[in-house]
């Protein structure tokens, strides 16, 4: 179980360039769920990603998973950035699934078909010739061999064509049905929000608006309705 | 922690403040003419010179401390090394102290250099935290007509240069994600060679994600039809500036005589 209490983070506090990211974030997230964060940009999402998979430390409350600060080296929580291939520390996709680990090849294959891609076509390729979508998936690839108990993903689906983000939703619906991982999705797009999580939680300038069944959120925030989150752009410009 | 974005370099001062309204030129001059010169003469006299004159910009720019850069422990402790070996490198002047007969050359000589560089530092430091990055190009621009009457390739310069100030904060935000990403992948083993081959992972990893920025880049400039070259901003030097330049005068030549 994942709990934020009373989060809130501020990049360089104490300095002139203060900016706040989150303010009073309280949320619960229990082993297995499924939950999708929903919010416009510089809403403060990625900077809840880095702080559930314990990238940072919140400047306010804090973030514990299963009652302990998250410890990195125990290997409990992975994440997928947009840039995948930041993430990406080996020429060949074999060989960074397997980075820093000792795996045997099958567990490798099964890790390149639970993200839909064909392990002898792919085993061997360059990192570098793959596209974006593909080098994503090789990411998270090497995130599900370690067995996260968290698996964190900022904006999975940003820059996929319409097949490379089926594709991606099938997969998180596998993985996440094969490992009974506990998966936080972060997007600006409401539109995929439903496909993403069973639970939506919407930011709004760094606070939690609203925390429902994501089919609650879908409907409140229809097309027709003006408020909608991904209508909202104004960055939080606050510093405190 | 510390990390990439805490360094707060090329970061624009939100308050505004005397510094900010001099055109970027001459800061840019007078930085690079007072490094220069203490660079040359790293005595002790001429460095109290630069110091001062440090500190006068400084307040000049209401340089907040908060706004100063946070290093990394290590680099303290590398620093620290630095002395330590120096101290070890004895010489004259030579001290007493409870019997032994200690040399002072090495660690004044560190001293000396330390001192150099917080100044040179800290003069880039405050022209980034008093000009806004998007007026660096233009003012090198200007600055660089004499070269164009030499023919040099001045204009290529300046296209790299704003090309290089535009991307700086990209980079910086990608260092940052790859340094996370390293942290959670690294392997259990090291305490060995393994250490220099995760270096060189995150290096070579490095290298191909910023060299495929580069080429969308390029692309996306290929696509507008080229960089082109606009013209820059027009020279504007105002009586703070001349009394910059003054100033900036008065420093080489007391750091140039002492
Ligand atoms: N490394 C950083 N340094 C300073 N400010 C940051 C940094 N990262 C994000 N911010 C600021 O924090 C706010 C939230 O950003 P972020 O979490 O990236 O939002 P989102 O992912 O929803 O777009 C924004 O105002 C952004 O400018
Ligand atoms: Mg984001």
């Amino acid at each position: 179980m994942i709990e934020c209490s009373g989060v809130g983070h501020v990049y360089a506090a104490g300095s002139p360039w203060a900016q706040r990211a989150l303010e009073g974030v309280d949320l619960t997230v229990a082993s297995g769920e499924r939950v999708v964060v929903v919010g416009s940009n510089g809403s403060g999402k990625s900077t809840l990603a880095w702080l559930l998979a314990g990238l940072m430390k919140p400047t306010e409350g804090y973030v514990h998973l299963d009652g302990e600060p998250i410890d990195l080296t125990k290997r409990e929580t992975a994440i997928s950035f947009q840039h995948a291939r930041l993430q990406l520390f080996r020429p060949t996709v074999a060989s960074d699934i397997r980075f820093g680990m000792q795996l045997p090849d099958r567990t490798v294959d099964d890790a390149l078909a639970l993200v839909g891609l064909d392990p002898d076509q792919f085993r061997d390729r360059k990192v570098d010739e793959l596209s974006g979508g593909e080098q994503r998936r090789v990411a998270l690839a090497g995130a599900i061999v370690r067995r996260p108990r968290l698996l964190v993903l900022d904006e999975p689906l940003a820059g996929l064509d319409a097949p490379g983000r089926k594709a991606l939703i099938d997969m998180l619906r596998r993985v996440h049905a094969l490992a009974n991982m506990t998966v936080v999705s972060v997007t600006h797009d409401l539109g995929y929000a439903a496909l993403l999580g069973d639970r939506a939680v919407v930011l709004q300038r760094g606070r939690v608006a609203s925390d429902s069944p994501v089919a609650d959120v879908v409907r409140a925030y229809t097309p027709s309705t003006p408020s909608a989150p991904s209508a909202e752009t104004a960055p939080s410009a606050e510093t405190h | 922690m510390a990390t990439a974005t805490d360094l707060h370099l090329l970061r624009c001062l939100p308050r505004p403040s005397p510094l900010h309204r001099l055109w970027a030129g001459t800061k840019l001059v007078i930085v690079a003419a007072v490094g220069t010169a203490v660079v040359a003469k790293p005595t002790w006299a001429a460095q109290g010179v630069a110091a001062a004159f440090l500190g006068i910009a400084m307040l000049a720019a209401h340089y907040p401390l908060g706004a100063l850069p946070r290093l990394p422990k290590w680099f303290f402790y590398v620093l620290g090394f630095g002395a330590f070996l120096a101290f070890t490198a004895g010489g004259k002047p030579y001290v007493h102290v409870a019997g032994y007969n200690l040399g002072l050359n090495g660690i004044e000589e560190w001293a000396r250099f330390t001192v150099l560089g917080v100044i040179v530092l800290g003069l880039a430091i405050v022209l980034g935290a008093t000009t806004p990055v998007a007026d660096l190009p233009g003012a090198v621009d200007r600055l660089c007509t004499p070269f164009r009457w030499l023919r040099l390739p001045v204009d290529e310069f300046v296209a790299a240069f704003t090309l290089v100030v535009r991307a700086f904060p990209l980079i910086l935000d990608e260092i940052r994600t790859l340094f996370a990403a390293w942290r959670l992948r690294r392997p259990e083993l090291p305490r060995d060679m393994g250490v220099l081959r995760e270096l060189h992972d995150a290096l070579v990893t490095a290298v191909a994600a910023s060299m495929r920025r580069a080429r969308d880049l390029a692309r996306a400039i290929d696509a507008r039809g080229g960089l082109g070259r606009m013209p820059p901003p027009p020279v504007r030097i105002r009586v703070a500036d001349v009394v910059a330049l003054l100033l900036a005068g008065a420093t080489i030549v007391a750091i140039v005589r002492l």
